[in-house]
């Protein structure tokens, strides 16, 4: 063979070689961001070893964060809120009170701190009350106008938003409430429909502290929706599982005076609990991806994480479950990752240069 | 002869290199097969390469050793750790992140160690097969077409 045709065949070895790689990862690449298949990615060494303390009750919830602080409330006991460092070093306890007179579901209350502003609502009476981390006294803000919802957020100081069952429409909509003017400003009728209108609809409702923007993310379906703070769509995401469809049984049952409506069978999960922070989408799935080992999934929570500017989904990452609990709730402040399982607080630091690579 | 003796050397080397990596990823193909679907670049792909990579080397090892399929089985072998270089090389420069792992002893090499060691083993491959196409048309017995046949079969 001539030298002129062998360097011909290394370099057709050369091309083959290099096109069949650039050929599969493309694919792949293409897989995992786009197509509708169900894969997540697991970087390496996400975050350093965390901090963790036993809060010896599993009622606690984070009642919201700063750069340094955490803020976790209790659900029994509503007026008394745990303030924890970044590190879990230091822990001191908050008391807050209210008039005596006042007529409040307590154990319903739901305790929202955006440093220095508190917020303590419930949707029985309804109440809402706002108050400050200096004073620690609760005043009930008078809303004549509020008369039903299921659940709300504060997003600033001056509104809520609140999730609200039209029966007439038979649907759920969005409504974002003026507090100082006790009137609803915009009403959506966003959340599209798919068995029942109003469990099929059920979700979980986020803010981005940063920009006042909006995730409504649906529990039963892979759909989140991106809204700014007057309740217009931004976009729409889907979650990297198949569930496009609610798959949820209603049952409805006559009792004497009414007609009750109910789930008749468990729903499958597919979006847990989320939270966002910055450009990024954090998601507990409830969902195990093909290329992921069903041991592994059994003893660790997932988080995915999105990018909301595109909608594309970036990678995941494993939560060890503590006592065979998974994630109950979860927050992301700046690199700070908090997590409650069971009776334990864990904070993480998030290694940055995931979220900093440039094509994220 | 000197040539003689470096395409043998060079043949040695791979055969040891595949056969020992062919084993190590087939004795425990689960994780492998974990391993490539932790790669953001092939994890659709993950259980399909598992088998195809060690079974690949164990049929290159092998003829390699066989004097009448060497000079194919050196451009295989060539091609492979071409494919090898790219994956490395794509990993580095353009994936989202670089995942942990390779297998057996080369698991403690960095990826840059493992670029080089791979770079190294592509010109030797290129050597070999310099050295060996030479030698073939030096040699009074080989026809020509032969070794396209054989070539242009183990493309297909």
């Amino acid at each position: 063979m001539s030298l002129s045709k062998t360097l011909f065949l290394v370099l057709i070895c050369l091309l083959f070689s290099t096109l069949s790689i650039a050929l599969l990862s493309s694919v792949t690449e293409n897989d995992i961001h786009q197509k509708n298949n169900f894969i997540r990615l697991f970087p390496p060494h996400p975050f350093d070893s965390p901090h963790q303390i036993d809060l010896k009750y599993n009622s606690y919830y984070i009642a919201g964060a700063t750069k340094e602080t955490i803020y976790l409330a209790n659900a029994v006991s509503s007026y008394h809120v745990v303030v924890a460092s970044n590190t879990l070093e230091d822990t001191t306890h908050l008391k807050f009170t209210i008039d005596s007179k006042l007529h409040v579901a307590h154990g319903a209350l739901v305790v929202n701190i955006d440093s220095p502003n508190v917020y303590m609502r419930e949707s029985i009476t309804p109440t809402i009350m706002h108050g400050n981390l200096t004073t620690l006294k609760m005043s009930p803000l008078l809303l004549k106008n509020i008369t039903h919802y299921y659940t709300s957020i504060p997003i600033s100081k001056s509104s809520i938003i609140l999730r609200t069952y039209d029966s007439s429409l038979q649907t759920t909509l969005l409504s974002k409430f003026l507090l100082p003017k006790d009137k609803v400003s915009d009403t959506k009728q966003i959340l599209e429909k798919q068995v029942d209108g109003l469990f099929c609809t059920e979700g979980m409702l986020t803010s981005d502290p940063e920009t006042g923007r909006l995730i409504y993310l649906f529990y039963y379906r892979n759909q989140y929706l991106y809204l700014d703070s007057s309740l217009n769509l931004i976009s729409k995401g889907k979650t990297i599982d198949t569930v496009s469809r609610a798959q949820i049984k209603i049952g409805t049952y006559s009792t004497a005076t009414s007609k009750t409506r109910s789930l008749a069978s468990p729903p499958l999960i597919t979006n847990r609990k989320s939270c966002v922070f910055g450009n990024h989408l954090f998601i507990n799935s409830g969902l195990m991806a093909a290329n992921e080992d069903e041991k592994i999934f059994k003893e660790y929570s997932v988080i995915d994480v999105y990018t909301l500017s595109d909608g594309l989904y970036r990678f995941s990452f494993y939560i060890p479950d503590i006592n065979e609990k998974k994630i109950k709730d979860f927050k992301i402040q700046n690199e700070t990752l908090i997590i409650l399982q069971d009776t334990y607080v864990s904070t993480y630091q998030l290694n940055t240069s995931l979220f900093n690579n440039s094509r994220l | 002869m000197k040539k003689q003796l470096v395409i043998e050397l060079i043949c040695f080397l791979f055969i040891i290199l595949f056969a020992y990596a062919a084993l190590n990823k087939l004795m425990n193909v689960e994780k492998f097969q974990v391993q490539i679907g932790q790669s953001p670049l092939l994890t659709t792909f993950a259980g399909w390469i598992a088998w195809t990579i060690p079974i690949l080397e164990i049929l290159i090892a092998l003829m390699l050793a066989i004097q009448k399929f060497r000079l194919i089985a050196l451009f295989a072998a060539f091609s492979l750790m071409v494919m090898f270089t790219v994956y490395i090389i794509t990993i580095l420069n353009f994936s989202e992140f670089v995942p942990c792992s390779c297998g057996g002893v080369l698991e403690k090499l960095g990826w840059t160690e493992h670029l080089i060691f791979n770079i190294l083993f592509v010109l030797f491959g290129l050597t070999g097969i310099i050295l060996s196409s030479k030698r073939t048309t030096e040699g009074n017995f080989n026809p020509k077409h032969k070794d396209l046949q054989s070539l242009s079969a183990w493309k297909e």
